[in-house]
């Protein structure tokens, strides 16, 4: 019997029964063919389990993603979105309580100046509308290719004017740097008010995402939040920064704007180009 | 703020047929682009030419993913886009792969006999210890018709069928590549198993 046909008996290939009882039994029974059958069961067995794959890069996912998803989501109107989140937008704008937190937080900051240790941020004050939180799971999103920019481009002031167009009411940053290219654009929507969010690509995989708020927003708490410790840390200058398993975390005030960046790119680059802003 | 985020990227889209197909695509086609890509990678031998090959690929794909077939193997069918795009369009501007020496493989395939390797030798715990460098570096260096019939069945988990479709040879010679190429790289796994002393060099 042709030798091959153990091959195709380890790969499930034979079909006729007849055969398959036949090639078993030979494998039984016959030492050159129970060795080919060794063989080449153990080479399929291992090739599968340690063959590296080499990843397609992140910035390949997005493109591809971003080309597919105009099509059918950035043509998608807008209104389904806006008529849920405009329901929201009717409460009121500012609670007298709010106001007092502001005050006395604007207090703490003019009177605590002594410098201060990073602050620990805890998971249970996570909540889906803090900043961190938000920072964190939007870059994962877009790391798993569920959300596309909805403007490409590599020119930061097309993509200052597409925030601006787009009804982001402050004043944006969208800095340049030579080891990672603009990749493009988001405008997120939460209560009426519109967020800036810019994504950049490296040559070798790494994206760098930014979220810039206006800190006014975070000292409302209206829409969005950020740990009261880590806010104080950050109108002191401070740059916090937080690695976490393969990605960094930072946060830097940048004249008005407080800008959460998330990225997989090494923390040196990431501290470096925004700690320094 | 972070589902408004979601909302404008992944649900809300014109009418449910485009946003069901959409969701199917991102469900089905997606996930493989890490195969194909790889793939990819070792047609064009080039990051960049790669990444342009992966993205016609899925474009296409898209394109017409209203006419594939539902139930049928979602990978083969992008493997299949791949290989005409590529065909097509980047073949010309790129380097023949290697021709295969059958006769030189045939010596060398020849060469491994029972007789030299009792079974003892067999062990897949003396192989687990291997790098999964050493075992790329393996596959990576056999002849291109080998390394392409290992890495669709072994890695890619095509079946005979769909291999022979890809590289257009008959079903046979799918089989035969493989029996001979699995042959090759496990002479060179017991060369890197030897060197690193988990059998002797007597006994291989």
């Amino acid at each position: 019997m042709n030798k091959e046909l153990i091959t195709a008996f380890v790969d499930n290939e034979i079909k006729d029964a007849s055969l398959k009882d036949e090639i078993k039994h030979l494998i039984d029974t016959d030492e050159e063919f129970r060795y080919e059958y060794q063989v080449q069961s153990l080479v399929k067995r291992i090739a599968k389990e340690k063959y590296k794959r080499t990843t397609a890069p992140d910035h390949l996912r997005i493109r591809i993603l971003n080309q597919i998803a105009p099509e059918q989501v950035k043509a998608r109107p807008q209104k389904e979105a806006t008529s849920f989140w405009a329901g929201l937008f009717s409460k009121p704008a500012f609670s007298f309580a709010t106001a007092i937190i502001i005050v006395i937080s604007v207090i703490l900051i003019l009177f605590n100046r002594t410098p201060q240790q990073p602050p620990v941020i805890s998971e249970d004050k996570l909540t889906p509308d803090n900043m961190f939180y938000q920072a964190e799971n939007n870059f994962e999103a877009i790391i798993q290719g569920k959300l596309a920019p909805q403007l490409v481009a590599n020119n930061p002031e097309q993509i200052k004017n597409f925030f601006e167009s787009s009804g982001v009411k402050y004043s944006t940053l969208v800095p340049t740097f030579s080891e990672w290219s603009l990749l493009g654009a988001v405008v997120s929507e939460d209560k009426g008010e519109k967020f800036a969010h810019h994504v950049y690509a490296g040559k070798k995989g790494e994206i760098v995402y930014v979220f810039q708020v206006d800190e006014s927003y975070l000292k409302s708490h209206e829409i969005i939040s950020l740990d009261e410790s880590l806010l104080q840390y950050l109108e002191q200058g401070n740059c916090y920064v937080k690695t976490e398993k393969d990605k960094v975390l930072l946060f830097k005030k940048i004249d008005h704007n407080i800008c959460a960046v998330v990225s997989n790119a090494p923390i040196q680059d990431v501290q470096n180009n925004f700690c320094n802003i | 703020m972070f589902f408004p985020f979601i909302f404008n990227f992944a649900i809300v889209v014109p009418d449910e047929s485009q946003r069901q197909l959409y969701e199917d695509f991102e469900r089905e086609a997606v996930p493989h682009m890490d195969a194909l890509y790889n793939f990819a990678l070792k047609m064009t031998g080039d990051s960049d030419e790669a990444d342009d090959l992966v993205q016609e690929t899925y474009l296409k794909a898209f394109r017409f993913f209203d006419k594939f077939e539902k139930g049928t193997n979602c990978k083969a069918w992008l493997f299949r886009i791949m290989k005409n795009t590529y065909i097509n369009k980047y073949r010309k501007e790129t380097k023949e792969p290697d021709k295969v020496d059958y006769e030189e493989v045939e010596n060398f395939y020849e060469n491994v006999k029972p007789s030299s390797t009792d079974s003892a030798h067999l062990e897949k715990d003396i192989y687990d210890n291997l790098l999964d460098d050493e075992l790329s570096e393996a596959i990576n260096s056999l002849p291109e018709d080998f390394k392409t019939v290992v890495i669709l069945c072994d890695i890619e988990g095509f079946t005979y069928e769909e291999i022979a479709d890809f590289i257009d040879v008959p079903v046979g010679t799918v089989r035969s590549r493989l029996h001979r190429a699995r042959k090759m790289l496990f002479t060179k796994l017991q060369k890197y198993a030897s060197e690193r002393g988990y059998i002797s060099k007597d006994e291989k």
